[in-house]
């Protein structure tokens, strides 16, 4: 029969991407002078089962790789070799070097020999080297869960013994003669029983195995002092006698014959069998009526099969669980993320659905319609919940990005020879997946504009009295309706001179008694780098802008804090749903905006007196002791309003990055939830819109971009 | 009467692979990702054959073995260990935890299915 | 879609439906039409030019609507029940064109089929495949996916440098 295999391939592809994801967090992890024993074994595992799979579906290239690099590892593990910082690095080359192998086998294309050949020299040297070294450290390694091995370090001499048995045979020893049977099975498990004798105060016998002689006498134990045992070795069987199984690939320690045997002694009735016989054995255990608790027929029953002549009589203990109960904790399910978008952009219809409904109810009699408007109030409540249990399908830990960042924080440390460690705190905090792709980019720059600029080389942290070792912290906290992360770094911080000067060099206005955060801000002009030098890992000038546009491209916020000499902290804010917004609905002449509400700090009529007219700035709006300029929206969107006068219209006052705006519109049309619809699908990116919406009557509505707005309300 | 097939691998690929043939051959066949939910699943089942991986987290394949030989119902069940090696070491430690018999991973299909045969028909 | 060398490739017959624009009747390639409607519910769209009329709800997608009346400066427009709108996929977009009529949809096989003009009153021969006589008709052959993802059309935003 032949299969195809290549329909496991996609399975063996994404297993072997997680075993080496999770072999490298693990080395990354791993502490060089104490070395935890239960990481070495799932790191060997992983290395072990990548083997096993690549082997079994033909990847020849990748087998050869993990073949040395289990050796190696495992060595490593059972503390016949030690680990250094050198193997460290030459597993995690081979982790990529496998990431490679893979990526051609599952993309079709030829893969180049040469990193397979050199990671393979440089393991197999290691290996060599290790091994002479000679025997691991004197720490034993501690393990909660030791495999159990039977015979461990000691080697087995690939011979078989035969020894000469005699033992004391009692009442005191062998109550009863199932005692009895259980030790010669205990030994029938370990070797073949020749010439049984059993008298009728002792038992001799003639054993064939591969045991040595410590093992067999700690068999005999449980049962017998020492010196009730007499044990010789006779000879020894030089001939593996498994030799042409080796050839075979398998083997039995009990021959399907010979288990037979024994189990009928045991039993009084027969397993291993030709299959024409099993089916008789079958039916005549049957008919037998096999063992089962005569209370509990119902056992019969929902057991899946009924045949197994299973054991000694012994009531069918089955089991307490129904037969379907799995001890499984968790199930997962892969889904495709199609699938899950398409659910939201489904539930983000029924979201428009419902709201137009509630609009063409609000227009109906509430006490005539009573029920329906109930219903409808429910459905709103309803989709609300679906809504967001849809939305959390595809939340995501944080831990998807931050995962990236030990291998390269180490890599680019070490490339820099600077000294640093990464920290993390809230790898758990959950963002749903889009942003979790559109993030890693910027974040990725940030860290390294941290390594690059921000931690100094170790020398001069000394000279400033500081840990040569620069630590960054990467955090991320739900905060609001917002998730907040953080990337943070005790080094030189930012140097404000430095920027000023290079403000002014760039022609950039600013005024004198510009506050510290407005001047962290300028880094993010395009083209702005106040590196010295630019190094290929950042400084080119082109990063700190993007990663803002990028950021606020997702609708989140970016800002700095620093403090010159001790470090800085970027700080991301996201909105934690995409796709669904809170608005304020306002007109200006015949067109309708939303306005999200996170943005809004009030509305109001304004009186006469408080609107002021500032020469060369335009109008502000005199509240609370603050003056706050006038943006009339008819004027930015080029429409024909009804209003001119902000008297007769009304200011919503909105305040985005910190600064705050009056915004003159003809009338606030209500309070909506809408589902974000983008305009750049079919169109492209207007100036002041961050998006669209469908209303409730069908028509579309422009998303106000509150940020861009302030913004021009700057000039 | 099919016969169940217990399967212990925690490598999702080679478990499936191993389904696939098993099942493809006319036995029902009973998955578990690691020696613990091999056990629980052994409990709960009736398997007439377990097919068990050495390397597994939460509970390895001698471990595994062991257990099930404690158990009355699969004091005589045919297991059969898969292992990357046929070392000497391997065997015996296999026979003192009380395995049937072994099998060499990688194998291919058709062997396998030519020793489960053999094994229970 | 079809490049100058394939068109000669191509099969007997082409679809094209046919619209009139001013005194011009133009065919396109039917394959990139959707579907046609009448014109209503635009939401203007803030400071873009006269032509691009603003966006349309089309079943839950928001479409970008052109009118090619004004784009070609043909004179003074109308919008009532009569108005008609061709909902084009192009430039893996979907973008709606006002037109004055749409006339029906034909096919044209190679021998209906002349060269392109030198010069053109109404359009870019960039973007005209040929020209095609049917009967005492002439049309003028668009490649419309040129035509809309072209500068001219300012839907497309710009490659960002």
């Amino acid at each position: 029969m032949s299969i195809d295999m290549s329909q496991f391939y996609q399975v063996f592809f994404e297993e072997s991407a997680e075993h080496l994801a999770s072999m490298e967090s693990q080395l990354l992890e791993l502490d060089l002078n104490a070395p935890d024993a239960d990481q070495l074994n799932a790191i060997f595992r992983s290395a072990h089962s990548i083997k096993g799979g690549s082997g079994t579906f033909g990847f020849t290239d990748m087998t050869e790789v993990t073949h040395i690099l289990e050796t190696l590892l495992d060595g490593i593990r059972k503390n016949e070799i030690t680990i250094t910082a050198d193997m460290v690095d030459a597993f995690l080359q081979a982790g990529d070097v496998l990431k490679g192998l893979l990526d051609a086998h599952q993309n079709n294309y030829d893969s180049d020999p040469a990193p397979s050949n050199a990671i393979r020299a440089r393991l197999e040297q290691l290996t060599a080297n290790g091994a002479q070294r000679g025997i691991g450290k004197q720490v034993e390694p501690v393990s909660a869960a030791d495999p159990v091995m039977v015979s461990d370090v000691t080697a087995h001499p690939s011979v078989q013994h035969v020894y000469q048995i005699k033992f004391e045979k009692s009442p005191t020893i062998f109550p009863s003669k199932s005692e009895l049977n259980n030790l010669l099975e205990e030994l029938g498990n370990i070797g073949k029983i020749e010439k049984q004798k059993i008298a009728a105060k002792s038992v001799t016998l003639s054993l064939t195995t591969y045991v040595s002689d410590e093992e067999l006498r700690a068999t005999f134990a449980f049962f017998l002092e020492p010196e009730q045992i007499t044990i010789t070795l006779v000879g020894d069987n030089a001939q593996g006698a498994g030799s042409s199984e080796d050839e075979q690939g398998y083997g039995f320690f009990i021959e399907p014959e010979a288990l037979k045997s024994e189990v009928e002694n045991e039993q009084g009735y027969g397993f291993f069998v030709e299959p024409e016989s099993v089916k008789s054995a079958i039916e005549d255990a049957q008919g037998y009526g096999f063992f089962v608790d005569v209370e509990n027929p119902a056992q019969v029953s929902t057991a899946i099969e009924v045949d197994v002549p299973v054991v000694s009589g012994m009531q069918r203990r089955a089991t307490d669980k129904a037969p379907t109960a799995t001890a499984a904790a968790e199930t997962s399910i892969r889904v495709s993320v199609e699938k899950v978008d398409q659910m939201i952009n489904l539930v983000g219809e029924l979201v428009i659905t419902q709201s137009m409904l509630a609009e063409t109810a609000s227009h109906l009699d509430p006490v005539l319609n009573e029920q329906l408007i109930t219903g409808l109030v429910q459905l709103e409540r309803n989709t609300r919940e679906l809504q967001e249990s849809v939305m959390s399908v595809r939340m995501m830990p944080i831990n998807f990005v931050f995962s990236r960042f030990p291998r390269l924080v180490r890599d680019l440390a070490s490339k820099l020879d600077k000294k640093v460690q990464l920290k993390m705190v809230g790898e758990g905090t959950e963002l749903d997946k889009g942003l979790i792709e559109k993030i890693s980019d910027p974040l990725t720059h940030l860290v390294r504009n941290s390594l690059d600029h921000g931690i100094e080389m170790p020398e001069d942290r000394v000279a400033k009295g500081k840990d040569p070792q620069g630590t960054i912290t990467l955090r991320a906290a739900h905060q609001g309706g917002n998730i907040v992360i953080e990337v943070m770094d005790d080094g030189a911080g930012l140097n404000r001179e430095r920027i000023l000067a290079k403000a002014k060099e760039k022609g950039i206005p600013y005024s004198d008694t510009i506050s510290d955060a407005d001047v962290w801000l300028m880094i993010f002009a395009p083209g702005f780098s106040t590196a010295a030098q630019v190094t290929d890992v950042s400084g080119r000038g082109v990063g700190m802008d993007v990663v803002k546009r990028n950021i606020e491209g997702i609708g989140g916020r970016v800002e700095i804090a620093s403090q010159h000499g001790q470090g800085s902290t970027v700080t991301i804010r996201l909105p934690l749903t995409l796709a669904i917004l809170d608005g304020l609905s306002i007109a200006v002449g015949d067109q309708i905006y939303i306005v999200p509400l996170s943005f809004i700090i009030e509305s109001l009529q304004p009186d006469v007196a408080d609107v002021k007219e500032i020469s060369g700035q335009g109008q502000v709006l005199h509240v609370r002791g603050e003056y706050l300029p006038l943006i009339a929206l008819h004027q930015v969107f080029n429409i024909k309003p009804k209003v001119t006068d902000p008297a007769e219209g009304i200011l919503v006052l909105l305040e985005a990055e910190g600064k705050k705006v009056a915004l003159l519109v003809d009338d606030l049309v209500g309070q909506h939830q809408v589902v974000i619809k983008s305009l750049e699908t079919n169109y492209r990116k207007v100036v002041g819109v961050s998006g669209a919406t469908i209303m409730g009557d069908g028509r579309v509505a422009m998303i106000m971009d509150v940020a861009a707005l302030v913004k021009l309300a700057q000039r | 009467m099919a016969k169940n097939i217990l399967t212990v691998d925690d490598s999702a690929s080679i478990r499936q692979m191993v389904a696939f043939t098993l099942k493809s051959a006319g036995y029902n066949v009973i998955e578990a990702v690691d020696g613990q939910e091999g056990l629980d699943k052994a409990k709960s089942n009736t398997a007439h054959l377990v097919l068990t991986d050495q390397n597994m987290p939460k509970m390895d394949g001698l471990t595994l073995i062991k257990t099930l030989r404690g158990l009355p119902q699969y004091k005589a069940t045919p297991i059969l260990m898969l292992t990357t090696e046929s070392s000497d070491a391997m065997k015996a430690q296999g026979k003192a935890a009380g395995a049937t018999g072994w099998l060499v991973k990688p194998f291919d299909p058709q062997k396998l299915l030519d020793v489960v045969k053999k094994v229970i028909g | 879609m079809q490049t100058n060398e394939s068109k000669a490739a191509d099969e007997n017959s082409r679809e094209l439906l046919t619209f009139t624009l001013g005194k011009e009747e133009y065919g396109i390639d039917i394959l990139k039409v959707q579907e046609i409607r009448g014109y209503d519910a635009v939401t203007t769209i803030a400071n873009t030019p006269d032509f691009i009329k603003g966006v349309i709800n089309l079943r839950g997608i928001i479409v970008p609507i052109v009118d090619m009346r004004i784009k070609f400066h043909l004179g003074k427009v109308e919008y009532d029940q009569f108005t008609v709108v061709i909902i084009l996929n192009v430039a893996r977009r979907v973008v709606g064109i006002v037109v004055d009529g749409v006339s029906d949809v034909i096919a044209l096989t190679a021998d209906q089929l002349k060269p392109a003009p030198e010069f053109s009153a109404s359009l870019d021969t960039q973007y005209i495949i040929g020209l095609g006589t049917v009967e005492e008709r002439m049309l003028i052959l668009v490649d419309i996916e040129k035509l809309m993802a072209g500068q001219d059309m300012e839907l497309i935003e710009a490659a960002a440098n």
